[in-house]
């Protein structure tokens, strides 16, 4: 399983992406990831919200050739999401934000 | 370059139109006087100026507060992303706090305020004295700061990419003006006429540093957000309006519309394409000099309020409506030639 998560927009306006081979990861690790996609509620896709530079997130998970995607806005983020954005980032191995 | 521009009137004439609308008879009778003595001025604003009034007569039998003070309220949000965070830490007229994310975002809503009173008499986003309402310390390392459709709230950054994001008074005026938009041109925040909304708040963002600081247009560094970008950008500041695609190492901004970035991403590139029109601000503003607010400011912001202006404007129906507001307010001439010329440099075409 592939996890892409890429964040776009926000008041600097630069992208960054993640991904997350899942077959490379930890086996406590992969359950964890696998926790966090079963929380996240990825069919509802609120509308965004009001306002501006809030961050926009794309989210893919791809699975047996099978791919899920997601957008979703800060702030208006689907039940479940925030905790799931939250480890992939601290995934993201601190290069430049490109 | 011989130009009778501003100079040409000693009380600007949105002010005299105001006071067509607000005034009283008397105040009334001599801001018609003065506007008709001018003949740069057509019956067309005055006309506009009465419907206003009028207008604004059956709605709202009261004359709004007379404005010129902000009303600053600022929330510590604890780290937290609770942009309704409830405790105040400073309120209008208090002294300044030790915390100096508290007192930068205080002073920069205050530079705001003072800037679009002073500028173009505009009382608050909303023009009725709406209070400011400032977010402190949001979020945990949070790289971001956003106008949250009633509220402008500030991270603290996450120090690789992004410092303390209240640390740079143009940003607070970028977010202070994305309630200007909603509240009068109300551009959709997606495609061409998301990046016009994102350009307005840099435009008036650079101009709310460059008035504070008392620059020329010569003299501003025309950058967004120098002061709060951290060492991983390898950069001055997060966009450049001289030169769009310059500010950090990869800035993907493009100058021209022949480079213009079609994605998904970001709204569809909102704050890609800013570039655009951003770099058509600053080229009327360098071509006239001066200081910028005195026309090309005037310009965007009789744009912004122009009811000929939809909320889903493309750069081009944009670019229209500027160069009829130079006429309108400074005559055909230098000013109007200038921007239009602005825009056909950067490959949006006007007649
Ligand atoms: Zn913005």
């Amino acid at each position: 399983m592939l996890v892409r998560l890429q964040r776009s927009g926000g008041l600097a306006g630069f992208t960054v992406r993640s991904e997350v081979d899942s077959a490379q990861l930890a086996p406590a690790d992969r359950a964890h990831l696998e926790r966090l996609l079963g929380a996240a509620d990825l069919s509802s896709t609120p509308p965004p919200t009001r306002g501006a530079d809030r961050f926009q997130y794309d989210l893919e998970v791809e699975r047996g050739g099978r791919v899920q995607r997601t957008t979703a806005f800060d702030g208006a983020l689907p039940p479940g999401l925030q905790p799931l954005i939250d480890w992939l980032a601290a995934r993201r191995a601190g290069g430049p934000p490109r | 370059m011989a130009r009778c521009v501003g100079a040409c009137f000693i009380v600007p004439p949105f002010v005299l139109e105001r006071v067509i609308r607000d005034g009283t008879p008397e105040q009334r009778e001599w801001a018609l006087a003065t506007l008709l003595d001018d003949h740069s001025i057509r019956a067309q604003r005055i006309h506009n100026a009465l419907v206003l009034r009028d207008r604004g007569r059956a709605r709202q039998p009261l004359s709004p507060a007379p404005g010129g003070h902000p009303k600053r309220t600022i929330y510590d949000a604890h780290q937290q992303q609770d942009a309704e965070a409830s405790d105040v830490v400073r309120r209008e007229g208090q002294p300044a706090v030790g915390d100096k994310a508290v007192n930068q975002a205080y002073d920069g809503l205050g530079s705001t305020y003072q800037f679009y009173w002073d500028v173009f008499h505009r009382n608050s986003i909303d023009d009725q004295g709406l209070p400011l309402d400032g977010v402190v310390h949001y979020g945990d390392h949070y790289d971001n700061a956003f106008w949250n459709g009633a509220r402008m709230v500030f991270g603290d950054g996450d120090g690789y990419t992004l410092l303390q994001t209240t640390a740079a008074i143009d940003v607070i005026g970028h977010e202070l003006t994305h309630g200007v938009t909603e509240h009068t041109a109300n551009l959709t925040y997606l495609g061409q006429s998301g990046a016009l909304n994102e350009s307005v708040s840099d435009v008036f963002g650079s101009m709310v540093k460059q008035f504070a600081l008392g620059q020329t247009s010569e003299q501003a560094d025309w950058l967004i957000g120098e002061g709060i970008v951290g060492p991983a950008l390898h950069g001055k500041a997060l966009r450049s309006m001289a030169a769009p695609g310059t500010a950090f190492e990869g800035d993907p901004q493009p100058a021209e519309m022949r480079h213009y970035v079609h994605t998904v991403s970001d709204n569809g590139g909102v704050h890609i394409n800013s570039g655009i029109p951003n770099h058509a601000f600053y080229l009327v503003a360098r071509e006239l000099g001066g200081r910028s607010w005195d026309h090309a400011g005037p310009v965007w912001y009789d744009t912004l309020r122009d009811p000929g202006l939809r909320s889903n404007a493309t750069f081009h129906d944009f670019a229209q409506v500027t160069v009829r507001a130079a006429q309108h307010r400074f005559g055909s001439g230098p000013v109007s030639n200038a921007v239009r010329d602005a825009w056909n440099q950067v490959g949006v075409t006007v007649p």
